[in-house]
């Protein structure tokens, strides 16, 4: 399966929160759906849970239109919901067979998921009774009960002590190696990195980032070097500001060392031979591996 | 359909399960039942303190003393029969009399003056104290007595042809608004409780859904229109069941008790079954009507906080409706009633009465009932549009105006 989304837009009271937004997914890869609070990720979402129409754009399902009422979709919402009063079984068998499931399958896949979770002993408790993180995994739970083709998961993890994120890592990994689309959308950018093949990041309602995550990470380094120096910091910190201006630029300091970029045209090799000229005494010279959370930032972060 | 009958059926439950819901029934026609059987231990209490009476009347722990120096009583068989626990005497001395009643000796000392005029002696007056009034009666009825025997009638015979009553029978060949009056009465007050408790409650339960977001998780699953009609529904069931158990065990009650209330009620439970007829149909589809709007105004709230202040225009316009429909209690065949007969958020209530006590045809009825269930069922369509556009909005609470602009929105 290969869904395509294709310039959504989508307005609410004349106020445009998506301006164009497209990607692609397939089957058995996960896609990092990354973007700050209100940059438009839940209503791209929605949309595709065919909760709100697109003003504009398609969806496409191998080239065909998607509607989301014809495929089996487990979706965790960003706001959890379930019913508070309710016994866990009960409600998870009345969602499970609104989804088209028989009442004995949706049963034995709640007795599967509930166990798979560790979290078979609470199936007849009452849903409010149970901790936080318990309450995130009958949320999961519920929506991995149907044994869907598409999965949506929105902040899976937040709640969740180590533990349960690792049961949690393992659930998705098994969705993922079972050749489910999934969805991934999360501010916890390590679990992103670790799950995800590909990754958009929206800002403002549009993507400025879509891509592998590993071919985005090497772009992106490409041009940076992690440089150190046992030298005075202070020294070094000069050279590097001031009489290297028109080779590099100092992007941020941190404690494994100054992270530069280069100019366009000038080699590592030019950055080396001018930093020896100025008798630095260099204990790290390498090329800067991006974390995607410095992606991110440099991507969605604020302007100024 | 299917996914209909699972919100029907997952809504019952929830409904049903409550032990608010339980206790109502509970208490309710436990209540029923206590009240309508009143009369039987006011009954047996008035028989025993009858029995009572008559050992009283044996042992006579009152005193009174009749100072009557004019002979105006013939005799004391008139004061003896309205004084059964005193003891009467007569005696010739007033200031006797007025002593006696002052040192508490005696209870009550009456002084006859004229054949019309008497003085009550007590000791300390009491609200509760009747013996003035009833020696007033014991006075007047010894002086008509006294009169007639004057003018030489039987005044026996007298009393008799002055108690004499004409009896006569009410034969209704149309409607009978004098037996429906009361059953219309109490029908209508039963179907503006439920329109209003289980219409609340729906309002509740939509906009906890939003509240605790399982929404998100049921528009996704679910058709809008399977869930806010399952619900509706769910509650119209949940209420009808609740009201038939009330009323069910009212009329047991009443049955038992019948001897008891002297069968009075009869005539009026015997309803017609057009009438039954009309209210059930109407009742539903009135019911739905206005449990589309609850559902709707729910789904438009944020927090369960809310939902009180935004179903109070709901709630205004059905004891409008409930207001109206006394003016057709009082007048069911002018115009106004007509009018409001056919006005679907009116109708619901008004032609079910315009039937018990007025005077419709069959064809009238029908028209009528098109009108409503045509409303109800577009009011369910725009309640089915709003729900699902309002569950998913949240912040502040929503103005009429937005509320319109929902209801155009194409997407």
């Amino acid at each position: 399966m290969e869904l395509k989304v294709n310039d959504l837009h989508k307005s609410f009271d004349g106020n445009e929160v998506l301006h164009g937004v497209s990607f692609s997914i397939s089957s058995g890869k996960a896609l990092g759906l990354l973007g700050r609070n209100g940059a438009g990720k839940s209503t791209t979402i929605r949309i595709l849970m065919d909760v709100f129409k697109a003003n504009q754009g398609e969806i496409l399902m191998d080239g065909q239109p998607f509607h989301a009422s014809e495929y089996n979709i487990g979706y965790l919402p960003e706001e959890r919901g379930l019913y508070p009063k309710k016994k866990v079984s009960e409600q998870l068998i009345y969602l499970a067979m609104l989804r088209g499931t028989t009442r004995t399958q949706a049963k034995n896949n709640l007795k599967k998921w509930l166990k798979r979770l560790g979290i078979e002993e609470y199936e007849n408790r009452v849903l409010d009774t149970l901790s936080k993180g318990n309450q995130q995994k009958v949320q999961l739970a519920q929506t991995l009960m149907c044994n869907p083709d598409i999965v949506i998961l929105d902040e899976p993890f937040s709640g969740l002590d180590p533990v349960n994120s690792q049961i949690l890592k393992e659930v998705v990994q098994e969705q993922i190696e079972a050749g489910k689309l999934v969805i991934f959308s999360s501010h916890q950018m390590n679990y992103v990195e670790e799950f995800c093949e590909n990754i958009v990041i929206l800002h403002h309602g549009q993507v400025v980032l879509e891509g592998n995550l590993k071919q985005i990470k090497k772009e992106y380094g490409k041009n940076r070097l992690v440089l150190r120096s046992t030298s005075s910091q202070e020294v070094f910190k000069d050279i590097l500001l001031n009489k290297c201006v028109n080779l590099l630029k100092v992007f941020e300091e941190r404690e494994e060392g100054y992270i530069v970029e280069l100019l366009p045209n000038v080699s590592k090799k030019d950055v080396l031979m001018k930093l020896l000229e100025f008798g630095v005494d260099l204990d790290v010279f390498q090329v800067y591996e991006a974390s995607l959370t410095d992606i991110f930032v440099a991507k969605a972060g604020d302007e100024e | 359909m299917k996914q209909f009958f699972l919100v029907i059926k997952f809504e019952l439950e929830t409904m049903m399960r409550k032990k608010s819901y339980l206790l109502s029934i509970v208490l309710i026609a436990l209540a029923a039942f206590v009240l309508l059987s009143m009369p039987r231990f006011f009954n047996d209490k008035k028989e025993n303190q009858d029995g009572k009476n008559n050992q009283v009347t044996e042992s006579k722990d009152k005193d009174m003393l009749i100072y009557d120096n004019q002979g105006i009583l013939s005799g004391l068989e008139f004061v003896e029969q309205s004084f059964p626990d005193y003891n009467i005497a007569l005696e010739d001395d007033l200031s006797v009399l007025k002593n006696k009643v002052e040192d508490g000796s005696v209870d009550a000392g009456i002084e006859l003056q004229e054949p019309l005029k008497f003085v009550y002696h007590v000791k300390n007056s009491s609200l509760n104290d009747r013996t003035a009034v009833y020696f007033q009666e014991v006075l007047q009825q010894q002086y008509q007595v006294n009169a007639l025997k004057e003018l030489n009638y039987d005044a026996l015979k007298v009393n008799e042809i002055y108690h004499s009553s004409a009896n006569y029978e009410t034969n209704v060949l149309g409607t009978d608004g004098v037996n429906n009056y009361f059953y219309t009465y109490i029908l209508i007050f039963v179907l503006y409780m439920m329109i209003l408790l289980y219409g609340n409650q729906i309002a509740v339960s939509v906009a906890s859904e939003k509240s605790n977001r399982a929404v998100e998780i049921l528009v996704t699953s679910c058709s809008p229109n399977a869930m806010i009609f399952g619900k509706v529904i769910a509650g119209a069931i949940a209420g009808a069941v609740q009201t038939i158990l009330i009323l069910g065990s009212c009329l047991i009650a009443y049955h038992i008790n019948a001897d008891v209330w002297n069968h009075v009620l009869d005539p009026f439970l015997n309803i017609p079954t057009v009438v039954w007829v009309t209210f059930a149909l109407f009742g539903i589809f009135g019911y739905l009507l206005f449990s589309f709007l609850f559902g709707a105004i729910g789904a438009l709230c944020s927090k369960v906080e809310e939902v009180n202040g935004a179903t109070m225009p709901i709630q205004l316009l059905i004891i409008a409706v409930f207001f109206i429909s006394f003016i057709t209690l009082q007048n069911p065949n002018d115009l106004l009633s007509t009018i409001v007969s056919y006005v679907p958020l009116t109708s619901w209530m008004c032609m079910f009465i315009n039937v018990a006590l007025g005077s419709v045809t069959v064809i009238e009825i029908i028209i009528s009932l098109v009108i409503l269930v045509l409303t109800t069922f577009a009011i369910g369509m725009i309640g089915a549009k709003l729900y699902r556009r309002g569950t998913l909005s949240y912040g502040n609470s929503m103005k009429l105006t937005h509320l319109f602009k929902m209801m155009k929105q194409k997407n």
